[in-house]
């Protein structure tokens, strides 16, 4: 079984945002639902300032708190490593969005249809489209995953259910690189199997410090960083994200 | 040693980014390159590269060795003229020239306009002389995937356009060790009503009755593409899009033609020689070429535009020699006591894309970054609302608008910054309130140049609440 990790290299990262925007059109995410958030950073005080970035998807830890306080098993841990959301299965309670020290979980609000970017009933979309919707959905998200064959790939289903980053679990299986690796062009994401030395993740972890978010928690992420530094009170955030009120 | 040649290495770096299109911009560019020739470092390893191989004399050196002066009436973006001899349409300068063509000589001015794939009003700066100057045009035609500002507010007829489901190139794509070109190529058929621009060309040309013939757009086609027999583009009969660029493939000795780039996407050429970037490489260097250090046209031209008695704003930078002066913006009173910078976001492509969701979720909003201590020294806060007011040194003229002001302590005390893609650039829901744009803020024409579309600095400003 493999034993799946992501490795960020913060001294490539240059915060252009585009696995963000890879995240959200492979699994379809709404708005304001950032699965993979990248902070930008100032630090010091001018002429001395540096700014820096810091992608941040769900740590797939371990130990995760989210796993222990969902009263229903929607969320749980794959033996990949992978920590799923079974949505058929989830009440929508955000006990898990409190859990999380990383703030990695996102609430459906609205009902998908009035969440995404263009609303095609919209009446002058129509008019301009005669009607049609261009099939934009990628149905590899509706299938069932992993040996408990549940649907946790994907996101927008349904209002009141929590959703987050699956490591785009429909990629894994195919052994694909999930959207964010795939599509970052410094290469500073990496993703693959610990078990495996050949693996970059294996490799960057054998040659470089690596350190983890929130450590002392306890929570084991999956997720490493090398490069930079963690985040500390002096690090101011900029040009963050916001739902568009 | 470079491809088994022994060069000198002079390490010799100078940053500068849209210098050229500022005010003493062309003065100042020459400057590094004078210091680079002082050093040896042009054409040499470590030092200035110039894609100018083989190496020869440059054909810009010719054409402005000899621009002639010339008498009035003047076209529209003034070449050869007393005002500014050296041009290249400027759209900044066009859009004066059109509000007040007589005070330039100027006897004709264009009725109609195609806008090509862009959006002036808002990409350029000033957009009060840019709206001003559209409202003199009478008939005005945009070529555009989205309904831009400029559509929006003067298109007569406006010819949708596809974005990348087309096909488009060639495209150079060297990274300037390796040669190679590209081709975009469509990924799907084009959404909606759109077309991409070349096939709406073909269908405007023939409308228009020049598409066939001697000197007709399928002529000028063959030449612009290089195209040489059998594959030259018959001149009697419409090809399509891929055809067109079938034949320049195989014309470029691509035996597959198109359906190459199709597969491939990139045709790798190989290696770049030496001597393309290394003067030192050829034998003579430089091909024996001498650089030029004094521009002796340019003071001919500065006495033969003060014989022609214009002010002297219009030919004070033309020196032989690169000078320095205090820019325009310096005469603004005290009161104007912040540069304003313009600058990118990586989210955005200019004025052309803060409407598109996504891209507009990430970057959503206009805001003018501000040193804390700055802002504090004006009793202004972080994220609140302030008034941006540029000044015009030649005129008086005064312009303001309100944005958000963010602290930023990587910016300079004396400056503020804006980001360029915002203003309303579309009529969409996603760029409704989004703020302005610091073009509406910038000045143009006299001491003032504004020829960037972004990375403008050329006017001082205020910020009060």
């Amino acid at each position: 079984m493999p034993r799946y990790a992501m490795v960020i290299d913060l001294d490539r990262c240059m915060g252009c945002r585009a696995c963000v925007e890879a995240c959200k059109v492979e699994n379809n995410t709404p708005t304001a639902a950032f699965w993979m958030y990248v902070f930008r950073f100032e630090e010091g005080e001018y002429p001395s300032t540096h700014i820096w970035f810091m992608p941040r998807p769900c740590m797939h830890c371990d130990n995760p708190p989210c796993v222990k306080v969902c009263p229903v098993g929607a969320r749980y841990k794959r033996e990949d490593g992978l920590v799923a959301t079974d949505w058929d299965r989830c009440i929508g309670c955000r006990y898990c969005e409190v859990a999380c020290p990383y703030g990695v979980n996102y609430f459906n609000w609205k009902e998908p249809g009035r969440n995404y970017y263009l609303d095609w009933g919209d009446r002058d979309v129509r008019r301009a489209t005669n009607g049609q919707t261009p099939p934009y959905r990628n149905p590899d998200l509706d299938r069932p995953y992993g040996e408990e064959r549940r649907r946790v790939a994907g996101g927008g289903r349904l209002k009141g259910v929590v959703e987050k980053c699956t490591f785009c679990v429909q990629r894994v299986e195919q052994r694909l690189q999930p959207a964010c690796v795939a599509n970052c062009p410094t290469f500073a994401l990496h993703f693959g199997d610990l078990e495996d030395p050949q693996s970059s993740v294996s490799q960057i972890l054998g040659r470089k410090h690596s350190w983890r978010l929130l450590e002392e928690l306890g929570t084991e992420p999956r997720v490493y960083y090398v490069g930079a530094h963690p985040p500390h009170p002096e690090s101011r955030q900029i040009e963050e994200l916001k739902a568009r009120v | 040693m470079v491809d088994g040649v022994r060069l000198p290495y002079r390490p010799v770096a100078i940053m500068a980014y849209h210098m050229s299109q500022q005010e003493l911009g062309f003065q100042t560019v020459r400057a590094m390159l004078l210091v680079m020739m002082l050093l040896g470092a042009v054409g040499a390893v470590g030092g200035q590269r110039l894609d100018v191989g083989p190496w020869k004399v440059h054909e810009n050196f010719e054409k402005l060795e000899h621009i002639e002066v010339k008498d009035p009436p003047y076209n529209v973006w003034l070449k050869d003229s007393k005002f500014f001899p050296i041009n290249s349409n400027n759209s900044s300068i066009v859009a004066k020239v059109v509000q007040d063509p007589q005070k330039y000589g100027v006897k004709q001015i264009p009725e109609m306009i195609i806008v090509h794939m862009s959006n002036p009003l808002v990409a350029f700066a000033s957009t009060p002389d840019l709206e001003e100057a559209y409202r003199k045009f009478k008939f005005v035609v945009v070529i555009d995937p989205w309904l831009s500002r400029t559509a929006d507010l003067f298109a007569d007829v406006v010819l949708p356009a596809s974005t990348l489901e087309k096909y488009e190139g060639p495209l150079a794509a060297t990274d300037q060790y390796v040669d190679a070109v590209a081709l975009r190529v469509p990924v799907m058929e084009p959404l909606f009503q759109s077309r991409g621009e070349i096939e709406i060309y073909l269908d405007l040309c023939e409308k228009a009755g020049v598409l066939y013939g001697k000197g007709g757009y399928l002529d000028h086609l063959n030449e612009a593409l290089k195209l040489k027999d059998p594959y030259r583009l018959p001149l009697d009969r419409k090809p399509t899009v891929r055809e067109i660029f079938d034949r320049w493939a195989k014309s470029e000795g691509i035996a597959e033609g198109v359906a190459y780039f199709e597969k491939h996407g990139v045709k790798i050429k190989g290696a770049v020689p030496a001597t393309k970037f290394y003067g030192y490489a050829t034998d003579p260097p430089f091909g024996g070429v001498r650089h030029r250090l004094y521009g002796e046209a340019l003071l001919r031209y500065r006495l033969e535009m003060r014989r022609r008695g214009v002010a002297e704003i219009y030919w004070r930078d033309y020196t032989p020699l690169p000078t320095w002066r205090k820019p325009t913006m310096e005469g603004s009173p005290p009161e104007y006591d912040l540069y304003l910078v313009s600058f990118k976001r990586i989210e955005h492509k200019q004025s052309r894309s803060s409407q598109v969701p996504l891209l507009a979720e990430l970057a959503r909003q206009a805001y003018v970054e501000i040193n804390p201590r700055t802002a504090r020294a004006k009793g202004i806060r972080d994220g609140e609302e302030v008034w941006v007011e540029s000044h015009n040194a030649v005129t008086g003229e005064t312009r303001r608008v309100r944005a958000v002001a963010r602290y930023r302590e990587s910016i300079r005390p004396d400056t503020v910054a804006m980001p360029h893609h915002f203003g309303g650039v579309a009529r969409h829901p996603w760029a409704e309130g989004q703020g302005p744009s610091p073009n509406s803020l910038f000045f143009t024409g006299e001491g003032y140049v504004a020829n960037t579309a972004d990375q403008s600095f050329h006017v001082k400003v205020r910020v009060y609440k």
